[in-house]
């Protein structure tokens, strides 16, 4: 964080990119495949920090690489080529303009080696689109805040990676084998990693979540999505009538993964949104909860087909399909109310037309037309029509498929998660739906700063160790440290790894007030706070955030404007 | 005793652990480019194989190999290749009828190709086995 200036615009050729690997990439532990991208993200002006699985991170470390850092741009398209130790950039002007699928293929056939992992941006990250992706291995994606815009404002195509050194260094061999061996047992062992996740992916909480009155739908106007089940993990499995077929093909792992809640799909041939395109025939990554909620319930679109369409094409061109797809409801919402019309958008796009999102899909990552537009996301497109309250933003990023009315916790989590809105730093649905570790009630705000206060610490802890945050739905920190410190020096105790979290987390934090973000930020949008909830268990309910902050200040040792006091700060070392 | 192992490919999730843990057996190391088990992801079909050698009694690859550099193993019978004997040849990688020999970079595939080791693949493209590309996945 001390390498970029705060300050810095985002696509500028002062903003830094750095792509890093964790403690545990690369190793036997489970999951221990991640790497994350972090620089200043331009969607938001905020810190992003970005994670993906696959196999690309631990590729990277067995070439010996822990942390690339790209500094400045490049006069023209380039590519990284990194072999073991060898570190070349080579042209990829016939690269440039092309999708990160067909990125991948042309590399790997011109390196001759299928074995090659690949990072790339795709035509969304050239163009700039603001929640452009960084893809790796097809359809795993770095996806938030639009690292992948930073990564093509510097003409860097793709990261190539050929790694055949391995991880060296592991502190204690059979110790380490030992924790590792144990901590895949917990997985194993538990409902969630061990049955749900691997079955139904992380598309067990759609039905879950709309039975709560937590899915936000049509941008957010509702809580609940009468077409919930037809874009359920349920229906991925059931056969369709076209061709008989079930949507899901097999679940698959990223990289040294024992869960494996990756969805692999496959679409009807004959389905209308592909019969002319053969690209779109095979089996590839299919849909995530998050993807199908920002696709579908997000624009009340039920057509499971045409959302793992639109979710290829997100990963085809690198674009983040949260963003994009609550970006897509909030022009659905301006559409209806007669703001936008069909000359403007380019097709008639009432709320519930699969129609509308396949072509906005393709229009965006193409960067035709009104896609353009959309590119900007949510908060910058509204406040263009003169709409901003339609934007559903926290530091102008869209947030994700929870509704804070129906789940207290993560309104809290939205509001003061440092990438702007999301749910990945602070899953306190764990605990407030899943009661993992423990059962909190979703509707009430007692005791949530603190909640979000542990999970936040503990998250930031799981994510630089290089392992998958979806362990925490069995993993404590205490299953973590045995297996950092039998790979690492520095006696790694649970207390440590909790008060490391904590420092990153103050460490951003003081990024963003640097880049002048303020306690106003820290806020939900409008309409969470105005209108209730109309359905289900949260009926009559908005999103208590003025009543959680001032705890969770408190909580964090902040001040009331939510600056980290000096006490804090020394606590910390920082 | 003798024992075999019995892969139900159906199941194969693509994690890569059983790379891991044999290029940890035989090398000490985690370094998937040094397993003898290589995973092959299918991509369009969504399948994930982990093919290893089949040891078949008519050692086909055996018979191919111009300089005898693979041997049975007097006290085990498995049939092994010696990596400073080989030259390089590729002659076994095609003689092998389920493509399980493969050719490995890590010992400096631009350079000493003599010394090259056999089990990682970095040719392609690769047919999934007959046996398994009809099987409906079952998990
Ligand atoms: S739980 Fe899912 S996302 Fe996490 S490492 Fe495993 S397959 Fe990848
Ligand atoms: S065969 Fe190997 S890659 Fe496949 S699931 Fe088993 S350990 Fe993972
Ligand atoms: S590559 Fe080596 S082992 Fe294979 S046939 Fe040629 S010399 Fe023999």
């Amino acid at each position: 964080m001390a390498e970029t200036d705060p300050k810095v615009d985002p696509l500028s050729p002062e903003n830094k990119l750095i792509m890093t690997t964790g403690p545990l990439t690369g190793t036997m532990a489970s999951t221990g495949g991640r790497y994350s991208v972090v620089t200043k993200g331009p969607l938001t002006g905020a810190i992003a920090c970005s994670n993906s699985g696959g196999y690309f991170g631990a590729e990277l470390k067995m070439a010996g690489w822990d942390m690339i850092i790209f500094e400045g741009r490049s006069p023209k398209p380039v590519y990284l080529w990194l072999e073991n130790d060898k570190a070349e950039l080579r042209d990829a002007s016939h690269l440039w303009g092309t999708t990160t699928w067909h990125t991948e293929e042309t590399i790997k056939a011109a390196h001759q080696d299928p074995q090659i992992r690949i990072a790339s941006i795709g035509r969304a990250g050239e163009n700039g689109v603001l929640y452009a992706c960084v893809i790796n291995d097809l359809h795993r994606a770095a996806g938030r805040s639009g690292v992948g815009a930073v990564m093509g404002s510097k003409n860097l195509k793709a990261v190539a990676v050929r790694g055949t050194a391995g991880v060296p260094g592991i502190k204690d061999f059979k110790a380490f084998l030992k924790a590792t061996t144990a901590a895949k047992k917990v997985l194993a062992d538990n409902a969630v990693t061990g049955q749900g996740l691997p079955k139904f992916g992380t598309q067990i909480l759609m039905n879950v979540i709309n039975e709560v009155g937590a899915l936000p739908t049509r941008n957010a106007q509702d809580v609940q999505f009468e077409g919930a089940r037809n874009i359920s993990a349920e229906a991925m499995h059931e056969k369709r009538p076209g061709d008989g077929k079930s949507n899901l093909v097999t679940n698959a792992a990223c990289f040294g993964c024992t869960i494996a809640c990756g969805r692999i799909s496959q679409v009807d041939q004959n389905h209308w949104s592909v019969t002319n395109n053969p690209k779109y025939w095979g089996a590839t990554g299919g849909l995530e909860y998050e993807n199908a909620w920002s696709l579908g319930a997000a624009n009340g679109v039920d057509d499971l087909d045409a959302l793992t369409v639109a979710n290829m094409i997100c990963n085809e061109d690198g674009m983040d399909p949260i963003t994009f797809g609550a970006t897509v409801g909030a022009v659905m919402e301006m559409y209806q109310m007669g703001v936008l019309k069909k000359e403007q958008i380019g097709i008639e796009s009432p709320f519930g037309s699969a129609q509308a999102l396949i072509e906005l899909s393709h229009m965006t990552a193409e960067g035709r037309g009104f896609g353009k537009e959309i590119a900007l996301g949510s908060r910058r497109l509204c406040e263009k029509y003169g709409k901003p309250e339609l934007s559903m933003t926290v530091k102008s990023q869209e947030f994700p498929a929870y509704d804070p009315r129906g789940i207290q916790g993560m309104g809290l989590t939205y509001a003061t998660s440092n990438r702007g809105a999301c749910h990945l730093r602070s899953y306190t649905v764990a605990s407030e739906i899943l009661g993992i570790p423990v059962k909190t009630d979703p509707l009430a705000t007692d005791g949530k700063a603190d909640l979000v206060k542990a999970f936040q610490d503990a998250t930031a802890a799981f994510d630089s160790a290089g392992v998958c945050v979806f362990t925490t739905f069995a993993w404590t920190l205490a299953d973590l440290a045995p297996q950092l410190d039998a790979a690492c020096e520095g006696g790694w105790t649970l207390e440590r790894l909790a008060e490391m979290g904590e420092r990153i987390w103050n460490m951003e934090r003081q990024y963003n007030l640097a880049a002048g973000f303020t306690a106003k930020d820290d806020d939900l949008p409008k309409r969470l706070k105005t209108e209730p909830a109309k359905t289900g268990p949260a009926k009559g309910r908005v999103a208590d955030i003025d009543k959680m902050l001032p705890e969770y200040y408190k909580a964090r040792g902040w001040t009331a404007e939510g600056v980290p006091t000096k006490d804090t700060l020394k606590r910390l070392g920082l | 005793m003798q024992k075999s192992l019995r892969i139900d490919a159906n199941k194969c999730t693509g994690c890569l652990q059983c790379e891991m843990a044999c290029s940890y057996e035989n090398h000490g190391a985690f370094n998937i480019s040094k397993s003898r088990i290589k995973v092959f992801n299918f991509e369009s079909a969504g399948r994930k194989v982990p093919y290893t050698c089949t040891q078949c009694a008519e050692a086909w690859c055996l018979h191919a190999c111009p300089v005898d550099a693979i041997r049975i193993d007097a006290a085990t019978g498995a049939k092994v290749v010696h990596e400073n004997v080989c030259v390089g040849c590729k002659v076994c990688t095609i003689a092998c009828p389920f493509g399980t020999i493969n050719y490995v970079a890590w010992s400096g595939r631009n350079s000493t190709w003599a010394s090259a080791d056999w089990r990682r693949s970095t040719w392609w493209p690769r047919r999934i086995p007959r046996s398994i590309r009809s099987r409906p996945k079952t998990s």
